[in-house]
């Protein structure tokens, strides 16, 4: 059941007012403009389909193809911030509401629910460098990165998505062939289409317990080596028809910690080998259409934190394979893109995960046998579609579904059974997980994403996005054992998104 | 497992790209303010995203430019660089690239394409061409207006400054003619521009054989002058078209009073 507070969100529509304002009054001339229009001198529905950054026209992927490379060099930084309010559905079945803990200390599972902020801020170093080198670097404060025990939050910065590139594009009227190279730290950051893992969801989410339930949170078809790792990619895209990209990952250490920075080094992603990643596309396009058609694949070892990255037996092998599909509209005033993506990921456990077992043990519901022992392996298999509308490039709205199934496996159990029985979180002594539990041990996970967004200027974006879950880890109901639904995790996110 | 193969790779390519750095061809450039680079260079390198590298436009909102006169395109870039061209849709994608392009840039730009195979037909998203067909040939003299191939040819292939309007996106025409051709469509009704628009789109290259109709013969009635038709709203009426500035702010571009410019963007255009 939806509890909004009024007041709040008349705070945060305020908020949204006072920054517009402040940008008009401010902003006469070309001082402060995203990078990539004042390269171009282009609008931004030039690349960007009905003005919904970062989604990309076809003009806007040649461009990015080309190395950020098209245009006059130019001053290479822009900036964005999100202020945004979160509400969810029910905020009373938690440990820590029972303790009568408030939402406005960072302690609270629902951490500024109701309560609007400034969720994030990114600087972005980004175009071009030369005539076939380009950049586009992101680095993104989070004021809410960590929880102190005095119930306040501090900051953090961190590097965000990196792609360094160099391309070149041999044209002529029989042929065109556009190819490159990529030193990025994130598997298919260099993707040109919004169904790649690392740019299907783009509507920056924010830390605070209360968006845990946010669509930013829900299940995206995703690389298990994840972000912030260092990898080197050849592509080439022929006849603007066949698309190939092939790369290799590493630990964005040594040389290239840059890649990782920020993060603490007993935190960063390690990779083990060479992490081969593969894309694969086809598209065609004929009037106002333009259809993709592609498949995606990695195969990432990740250390799984048990000893030491030096030790062969603290690796998770994790193979994915991908199929996605765009369809973009796109002609005056209106523009409309479909986009579905699947993802298999299979995960093989480190020979330390199988030796520990299982975290915590639980117990069936006699409170005496054992839960099976976890498997060696488990399978996610995450499918996601949506489409979007907009219209003059300046109303839209979307709708997604998502739906992620895969294997049981008591390995990703975190609520059950005590010994003796009763289900007890870790607040009361217990090893059940409150809020964020699984207590069956499958990740099912299903629901829809309704959202309308209005764009009164160009970099813009106000919008409001409503979450409504089906199955939230393996089940519609009393999914982390201690009686919470699905549908206590309903969201309501509303957010206004300025880039500068 | 640190793996000194892979450390060893992004060395090797870091390097790489720093060598590369300074191997870049004029002849590849994408860079539109550089003098140097070549028109055709930017034609295929740049032009070509929108307009296709054959001048065959996919997109209906983009206009073909195959086989266009050389004339006109070069007339259209030039008013589009000193900003006299004005329309949203140019502002939005077209003043950008053209800001700094040289005159000799622009004449070459536009040799290439214009001397490429002319325009495909189109099959027209609306209207009726046969309809279309005899306001070509024959106009309408009692209303005033002339055929529209005394000057755009029999064939709808242009003649210099004239442009070619076969095979041209039905679309595109009817969203230009009026601001392109003002007086001399003022005495035409939306329904009509449509038909002509769709007669032309289907006569381009590859379409049935064209058949031409001889006028009627009937003198056209000369009409007293026609107002220009008003401009769309109070922006673009707001100062020196050249007074134009590049703000994120607006809708890219805006000209005049930045204040009336937000006002107009508000009102719904």
């Amino acid at each position: 059941m939806l509890n909004i507070n009024f007041w709040p969100v008349r705070r945060l529509c305020g908020a949204a007012i006072y920054i517009l304002l402040f940008t008009l009054f401010f902003a006469k001339n070309a001082d402060a403009i995203p990078t990539f229009a004042r390269q171009t001198g282009q609008n931004c529905v030039a690349c960007h389909v009905g003005g919904q950054f970062p989604e990309l026209t076809p003009y806007g992927r040649l461009f990015k193809l080309t190395g950020y490379t098209t245009g006059a060099r130019t001053l290479p930084f822009a900036v964005t911030t999100v202020a945004s309010m979160s509400s969810v559905a029910n905020v009373s079945k938690s440990d820590t509401a029972a303790a009568g803990v408030s939402t406005s200390n960072s302690n609270s599972d629902f951490y500024k629910n109701n309560q609007p902020i400034v969720a994030t801020g990114s600087v972005f170093v980004a175009g071009k460098v030369t005539d076939n080198i380009g950049a586009f670097l992101q680095v993104t404060y989070d004021p809410y990165a960590s929880a102190n025990a005095d119930g306040s939050s501090s900051g953090h910065t961190q590097a965000d998505n990196m792609d360094l590139r160099y391309a070149d594009r041999i044209v002529s009227k029989e042929s065109d062939l556009i190819w490159g190279v990529s030193i990025n730290n994130s598997p298919s950051v260099t993707d040109v289409w919004n169904t790649a893992p690392a740019w299907m969801q783009y509507v920056p989410g924010a830390s605070p317990g209360s968006y845990v339930f946010t669509d930013a949170y829900g299940p995206y078809p995703s690389l298990g080596a994840g972000s912030n790792v260092a990898g080197v990619t050849a592509y080439a895209y022929w006849n603007q028809t066949w698309y190939g990209e092939f790369g290799l990952y590493t630990t964005a250490d040594g040389g290239a910690r840059v890649f990782s920075a920020g993060i603490d080094n007993g935190d960063i992603t390690h990779l083990g080998g060479t992490n081969p990643y593969w894309r694969l596309a086809y598209t065609k396009a004929w009037g106002a259409s333009n259809l993709m058609v592609g498949a995606v694949g990695m195969l990432a070892n990740v250390y799984d934190g048990s000893t030491n990255p030096g030790d062969p037996n603290a690796y998770n092998q994790i193979r994915n394979i991908g199929l996605d599909t765009q369809y973009q509209y796109i002609l005056d005033p209106l523009t409309i893109t479909a986009q579905a993506a699947y993802m298999e990921q299979s995960v093989y456990y480190s020979a330390n995960t199988l030796a520990s077992g299982a975290a915590y043990q639980f117990y069936q519901s006699d409170g005496v046998t054992p839960v099976a022992p976890i498997s060696p392996s488990s399978t996610f298999n995450t499918f996601r579609a949506k489409l979007a509308l907009t219209y003059k490039a300046r109303y839209g709205g979307s709708f997604s579904y998502f739906n992620l199934t895969g294997t049981t496996n008591t390995l990703n159990q975190t609520s059950g059974y005590e010994l003796g029985g009763g289900v007890l979180s870790s607040a009361n002594g217990g090893g059940s997980t409150r809020v964020t539990g699984n207590f069956t041990g499958n990740p099912e996970t299903s629901g829809v994403t309704f959202e309308a967004f209005y764009m009164p200027l160009q970099n813009l974006r106000l919008g409001a996005q409503y979450t409504m879950y089906d199955k939230y880890n393996g089940s519609s109901t009393n999914y982390d054992g201690l009686g919470r639904n699905a549908s206590d995790n309903d969201t309501l996110y509303l957010y206004a998104w300025l880039a500068f | 497992m640190k793996n000194h193969l892979m450390g060893s790779v992004a060395t090797v390519a870091c390097v790489f790209l720093a060598a590369l750095a300074g191997c870049s061809s004029i002849d590849r450039s994408r860079d539109w303010a550089d003098p140097a680079v070549p028109g055709v260079t930017l034609a295929q390198q740049v032009c070509s995203n929108c307009h296709g590298v054959k001048g065959e436009s996919t997109n209906p909102m983009i206009p073909k430019l195959a086989g266009q006169t050389s004339a006109y395109i070069e007339s259209q870039l030039l008013a589009i660089r000193s900003r006299d061209r004005n329309d949203a849709r140019t502002r939005t994608y077209m003043w950008g690239p053209t800001q700094h392009l040289t005159n000799a840039q622009i004449k070459d730009i536009a040799d290439y394409f214009s001397g490429l195979e002319p325009m495909k037909f189109v099959t027209p998203s609306a209207g009726d061409s046969d309809s279309g067909r005899h306001i070509y040939y024959q106009g309408i003299p009692a209303r005033g207006v002339q055929p529209c191939a005394s000057c755009h040819g029999k064939l709808g292939e242009g003649d210099e400054i004239t442009p070619r309007l076969a095979g041209q996106f039905d679309a595109y025409l009817k969203a230009r003619a009026r601001i392109a051709m003002t007086k001399i469509v003022s005495h035409l009704d939306d329904s009509e521009i449509e038909n002509v628009s769709a007669y032309m789109a289907s006569v381009g290259t590859g379409s049935a054989p064209i058949a031409i109709l001889e006028p009627t013969g009937d003198k056209v009635v000369k009409l007293p002058a026609v107002k220009q038709a008003p401009t769309p709203a109070a922006f673009d009426a707001q100062g020196d078209p050249k007074n134009c500035h590049y703000s994120v702010w607006t809708s890219g571009w805006y000209c005049g009073d930045f204040w009336n410019a937000f006002l107009y963007r508000l009102s719904g255009n």
